[in-house]
């Protein structure tokens, strides 16, 4: 059954409050004696409700788009600001790309490193209070580099040496990343994180020999990694 | 760097603008997976899911005017209805039975897919038969169901002379997604 268009106009007029009082009545008295107009009031309800869905599944699917941009690893991704940079210099990016799309490929560790390499969420970020890292957090988590670079460079700490670390892997900046996980003390919280990164880097340079030390020790035990690890010596 | 503050945020989604959605959904996300993984021992997909949902509830209590300020922040009052949608998620998928033939859920579910299937439209043929109105049609029609717009804030919207006008384009759209309905309906009974 269809709703026809005559009943269109007054559900339309109903739904916006445009019916005379006695109008009114006689709507409401039919919905109740009226069985056929009952049903295309009913239809024109699940249409309305359709309508709402339809336009809140596309934003779902918005999100989802996003996700699945998320869910590539950060070094797989364009970042816009780069665009630019690039576009200047296509011919020779295009060169030295193809170059090192053909060495990459061919290079299982570089597979690995992909494989395992552990997504970083950044700190949580309180919108309520100010905390040391939050402003560089949201750049981060946005995927602003330079600018999550510049204020974590402000603050010494562990912590900012570890997030330049994953920033710089994340812009393939893998010596300037090696350098910021090197200089992760032991006891730091994030000692372990840093050397399962070193490891990885070190890998898909292809530094078989300080890789497989790397995860030689973080397999044992207690180790944040120990799994991973002992996976990624299976493999090489 | 994007402007997180609340405000600002609520403001902008009641005017329309669902960009500050995408920057909280960024910013919020890998934090939360983590917490419903650990807190709710929920799966990846279980908890983008709930995630997803959450932000737009979110966006959907801020359009109708029932969120109109905060007793906490933006981000645990998100985590907040994110962990019921975990929860409901996880009711619902320890619930599930299967049928050989109609891959039915148990309880008041059973009844939902009943009604589901006596109605005379799915929403996948709603949702073709809006894709195929004019650009002006889903405009209005977002404006008015989906962002909750009265009939004035429509007009002033898409720069209509009054609210009559208003009134009158969208029946004119309504009667014009009928008959999109009517051709698809008459296609799938081929």
């Amino acid at each position: 059954m269809m709703t026809d268009n005559g009943h269109i106009e007054l559900f339309e007029r109903y739904r916006n409050g445009d019916l005379s009082e006695s109008e009114l009545r006689e709507f409401e008295a039919r919905l109740v004696y009226d069985s056929e107009f009952k049903d295309d009031f009913d239809q024109y309800e699940t249409l309305e409700a359709g309508i709402k869905d339809h336009f809140r599944n596309k934003l779902k699917l918005k999100l989802q788009e996003i996700d699945k941009m998320m869910d590539i690893p950060a070094r797989k991704r364009i970042h816009p600001k780069r665009i630019l940079i690039w576009s200047s210099s296509v011919a020779a990016c295009l060169l030295i790309g193809v170059l090192l799309v053909q060495k990459f490929s061919s290079n299982k560790y570089s597979q690995i490193t992909e494989e395992y390499w552990p997504e970083e969420p950044g700190l949580p970020v309180k919108m309520s209070s100010k905390g040391k890292y939050d402003e560089a957090m949201n750049a981060y988590k946005l995927d602003d580099y330079d600018k999550a670079n510049s204020l974590l460079e402000k603050i010494s700490s562990d912590t900012s040496t570890y997030f330049q670390g994953v920033i710089a892997y994340n812009l393939n900046d893998y010596k300037a990343s090696k350098g910021f996980f090197n200089h992760i003390e032991k006891g730091s919280s994030y000692f372990q994180n840093s050397q399962f990164r070193l490891g990885l880097i070190l890998l898909s340079e292809g530094d078989l020999n300080s890789a497989k030390r790397i995860f030689e020790m973080q397999n044992s035990k207690n180790q944040l990694f120990a799994k991973e690890s002992r996976e990624i010596l299976k493999n090489i | 760097m994007k402007e997180l503050n609340p405000n600002i945020i609520l403001e902008k989604l009641r005017s329309g603008d669902d960009s500050p959605l995408f920057d909280l959904y960024k910013l919020l996300r890998g934090e939360f997976i983590v917490w419903s993984k650990s807190t709710f021992k929920a799966t990846e997909e279980q908890a983008k899911d709930a995630f997803q949902d959450a932000i737009l509830d979110f966006h959907q209590n801020v359009i109708s005017g029932h969120l109109t300020e905060f007793s906490s922040t933006i981000k645990t009052y998100i985590f907040q209805i994110g962990k019921h949608k975990i929860l409901n998620i996880q009711k619902k998928e320890s619930r599930m039975t299967y049928h050989d033939a109609l891959h039915l859920i148990n309880n008041g579910e059973v009844n939902k897919f009943m009604e589901d299937e006596n109605k005379a439209y799915t929403q996948e043929q709603i949702s073709k038969a809006i894709d195929k109105l004019p650009e002006d049609c889903q405009k209005l029609l977002k404006l008015y169901y989906f962002n909750e717009y009265d009939m004035d804030s429509v007009a002033r919207e898409l720069n209509y002379k009054n609210s009559d006008t208003a009134k009158s384009k969208k029946s004119i759209c309504m009667k014009n997604l009928m008959a999109e309905l009517k051709k698809l309906s008459m296609l799938f009974a081929l």
